[in-house]
């Protein structure tokens, strides 16, 4: 019976999606040699890379409840201005890659302001700056992109650290920043209290605004840093790099169980991402059409949020009766 | 001296004045609060003791008066030095955070840290551990506060909100969302805190439980104070009487009929979950009462008749005929009225307008075109603010500025409106003072006397014993006994606890 039980809870702290993952890349590895290789997992990474760094922020405002659709623009800015700081005024790459942080972070602190302080609905808001961020990316080179940069701006993007592509320790780290924040310290367990029950943060004694505003400002950090390793790879800096990245970053940590507010987690929204990337990846190496490929991977978000939402109510509801 | 210490108040409220916008909430309001006891705070809907528990906590400001803390006179006040001196709040609606270990919950607010950043884990769930074996429970804080029943849950409030070094616990109608056993632990932490000498503030709409638990009671009146009695040297009708300002000779003011036809006929039902195997029927002109314990499975069978659930086996028959598969719109076609347990929630539309909130049932039967016409619509509220007297008369009123028993009043102009033969009560009364419920049961009254049949789910066994033609009783999915008007309290619960 305990046996049954810590079985059930296991399932249920394991997000749904994280099966289906594991069953594509079964799938994916039959159908194509190329699938499960070396250089195709590094290179899977690496793409995705972007989305996770996105994820990682994004989870955090999810989790108190906000909906956060500024990233792709933010992170476009960011890139944008990053390189604006380094071709129109020379400054020093260090010194453009704070640019593209603080960018970033400022939009997550002007999202944070407009929810927290104003009480626009975060969808609203950030959707408001997403706009804003996309038309300033935009007007900042009269529409044009940046281009020739020094050959040290591809480190971020195309660089390798002991073998390892830096995209992909990037994203490691923004997963471990996240994973720790949410798990281990203080602020982690205000953003689930703001999401859980933000009343009961206030009648502790905090100030939840606040913290709010840091979620996002910690969102917007990490599309600072995506708009660092978008910039990098490409070795220009487009205008409407980002575009649509802020709903892959949703659809990511909603299939990684945050459903609701207060639920969700690092390791889940890490889940889900991989499963967008996977996707795309096995549809490209098993020979899918472009255009066949958005078809099948809107459903196939919506299925598997499906499912996930059915088996832990499944779950919960046997584990209810069985009490 | 330490006699003299020990009897001298934790706390004390002399003369407390509080107006807002419209209101005087409070009217020199006094009380105190002495170690060690159980102090019973009662009265109707908005006699302000909600208002007077939020001066207490500091969440309100007070307009005059004192307040004294161990007899020295506190001139600042306000949430923080309210906590820094002790007073502990558990609040009706639950503050925890679902997706958090019971530990965390606990120490909200006040995370133990090591190197000055990260949770210090082991040290939460050592301390969150001891701080609740300190009130009698033992349970996992390592568990997510969601995966708790709610009587746990509420053992984690109270362990947080004591966690910092409270001796003024005020718990807000503690036991509303619990089941029996959940109220008996409830009452034996109660009483391990008392014997502490940890002073507690019980509100609550539950007479019985003054006298299971309390030591003094003060009633509060339309924001007056109107006495404070010592619970073993009153009687509960003098507490009803001070509370409502008047005698109340007949609570429930029932005329029997005699009953009709048998207008609902439930066989066998099951739903694979809570029912487990419901028979019962319900005749035109009569009230049935279905007594039963919170988790019975009365609300799951109001759900089930009206068609919300689905099920796995049985047959629901009303006036005679059977009813395939019931479904909400069907059962609404057909005259059956849900009432349901949680009016806020399930049975209005808060934000909107009263009118609104009546017509919203019959929108298709009244205008067939599928054009409202607004003249109409707000007749058809008017003349229902008319006969059941909802204050205030006003159509364009949003609901959820009414008080409780003019919400629920709604509810039933909203179901009247559209002629139903069958209703089907939720706890009709629940949470609504003494005077609207009185008005709600002379509703009921006059419903059934004009033939309809009524189901009436209620918590509350003299409401089941007052308004009654028939009781029956559930337990763990069981109809388990069947009572005529006139039984006695006693037997009832012992049906409805599992004993026969």
């Amino acid at each position: 019976m305990v046996n049954r039980s810590k079985f059930r809870a296991f399932f249920l702290r394991v997000p749904t999606v994280a099966w289906v993952l594991l069953l594509m890349i079964i799938v994916f590895t039959i159908s194509s040699p190329h699938f499960f290789t070396l250089h195709n997992i590094s290179n899977i990474l690496s793409q995705g890379s972007i989305l996770i760094i996105l994820s990682m922020g994004v989870i955090v405002v999810k989790i108190t409840g906000g909906i956060e659709l500024s990233v792709g623009g933010v992170m476009t800015l960011a890139g944008m201005s990053m390189a604006a700081a380094l071709m129109k005024f020379d400054w020093p790459i260090p010194l453009c890659l704070i640019v593209a942080l603080l960018v970033g972070t400022f939009f997550g602190f002007l999202n944070g302001i407009f929810v927290a302080k104003m009480g626009i609905p975060s969808f609203i808001a950030t959707l408001g700056c997403q706009g804003m961020a996309f038309g300033i990316a935009t007007g900042m080179n009269d529409g044009r992109v940046f281009s020739g940069f020094p050959r040290q701006m591809g480190y971020f993007g195309g660089g390798s650290i002991l073998s390892i592509p830096v995209p992909v320790c990037l994203s490691a780290i923004a997963f471990l920043s996240s994973f720790i924040l949410l798990g281990y310290t203080r602020f982690g367990v205000y953003v689930y209290a703001i999401g859980g029950n933000e009343e009961s943060l206030v009648l502790s004694g905090k100030a939840a605004w606040w913290h709010k505003v840091k979620a996002y400002m910690y969102s917007g950090f990490m599309a600072g840093l995506a708009g660092i390793v978008v910039t990098s790879r490409n070795m220009t800096s487009q205008p409407m790099v980002g575009f649509g990245m802020e709903f892959e970053a949703f659809a990511a940590v909603v299939l990684g169980g945050s459903f609701i507010a207060g639920r969700g987690s690092a390791i889940g929204a890490i889940i889900g991402a991989l499963f967008i990337i996977v996707l795309r990846n096995g549809l490209n190496v098993t020979g899918v059409p472009t255009y066949l490929q958005l078809a099948i991977i809107g459903p196939a978000l919506i299925g598997s949020i499906v499912l996930s939402i059915l088996v832990e109510r499944g779950l919960r509801n046997r584990s209810y009766a069985g009490k | 001296m330490k006699a003299d210490r020990e009897n001298r108040p934790l706390l004390q409220l002399l003369g407390i004045n509080k107006a807002f916008p419209g209101v005087q909430a409070l009217k020199k309001v006094d009380f105190e609060l002495r170690p060690g006891e159980v102090h019973v705070l009662v009265g109707e809907n908005g006699a302000g003791k909600s208002t007077l528990m939020k001066v207490i906590a500091g969440a309100h400001t007070k307009d005059s008066g004192r307040i004294l803390i161990d007899g020295q006179e506190q001139r600042q006040w306000g949430p923080r030095v309210s906590r820094s001196k002790g007073v502990a709040m558990v609040y009706q609606e639950f503050t925890l955070v679902p997706f958090r270990s019971v530990a965390e919950n606990i120490f909200l607010g006040r995370e133990k840290l090591k190197t000055r950043v990260f949770l210090d884990k082991v040290k939460m769930y050592r301390e969150a551990s001891d701080q609740l074996v300190s009130i009698g429970i033992d349970l996992d804080v390592r568990l997510p506060v969601m995966d708790l029943g709610v009587g746990e849950q509420q053992m984690v409030e109270i362990a947080k909100a004591l966690a910092l070094n409270g001796r003024i616990l005020v718990l807000d109608e503690p036991t509303s969302a619990l089941t029996v056993p959940e109220i008996e632990l409830l009452f034996q932490v109660i009483r391990r805190l008392r014997s502490k000498g940890v002073g507690i503030i019980y509100i609550s709409h539950r007479m019985e439980e003054i006298a299971q638990i309390g030591d003094r009671v003060t009633v509060l009146r339309d924001g007056e104070y109107i006495g404070t009695r010592n619970v073993s040297e009153v009687q509960l009708d003098q507490i009803v009487v001070m509370m409502v300002g008047r005698e109340i000779n007949n609570l429930f003011s029932r005329s029997f009929c005699e009953p009709g036809d048998v207008a609902l006929r439930v066989k066998g039902l099951r739903d694979g979950r809570r029912l487990k195997d419901v028979s019962l029927e319900v005749r035109h002109g009569e009230v049935v009462g279905l007594a039963g314990l919170i988790g019975s499975g009365r609300t799951e069978l109001a759900r089930a008749v009206f068609g919300l659930d689905t099920l796995l086996s049985g047959s629901i028959e009303l006036f005679g005929k059977s009813v395939a598969k019931s479904n909400p719109p069907g059962s609404l076609a057909l005259g059956v009225g849900l009432l349901p347990e949680d009016r806020k929630r399930d049975g209005l539309f808060p934000i909107l307008p009263l009118k609104h909130n009546v017509s919203i049932c019959s929108l298709r039967s009244m205008f067939r075109s599928g054009f409202i016409n607004p003249k109409v619509e707000q007749s058809l509220a008017k003349e229902y603010i008319d006969k059941l007297q909802i204050q205030p008369s006003d159509i364009e009123r949003q609901v959820k500025y009414l008080s409780g028993g003019n919400q629920q009043k709604v509810v039933i102009a909203k179901w009247l409106a559209v002629g139903p033969k069958v209703l089907i009560f939720d706890e009709p009364t629940r949470g609504i003072d003494v005077g609207a419920k009185t008005e709600i049961h002379c509703l009921m009254n006059q419903l059934v006397n004009a033939g309809h049949a009524i189901l009436m789910i209620s918590s509350e066994l003299p409401e089941i014993l007052g308004m009654s033609d028939r009781i029956y009783v559930m337990y763990e999915g069981r109809i388990v006994a069947e009572y005529p008007q006139g039984t006695g309290a006693e037997l009832i619960m012992r049906s409805a606890m599992g004993f026969n």
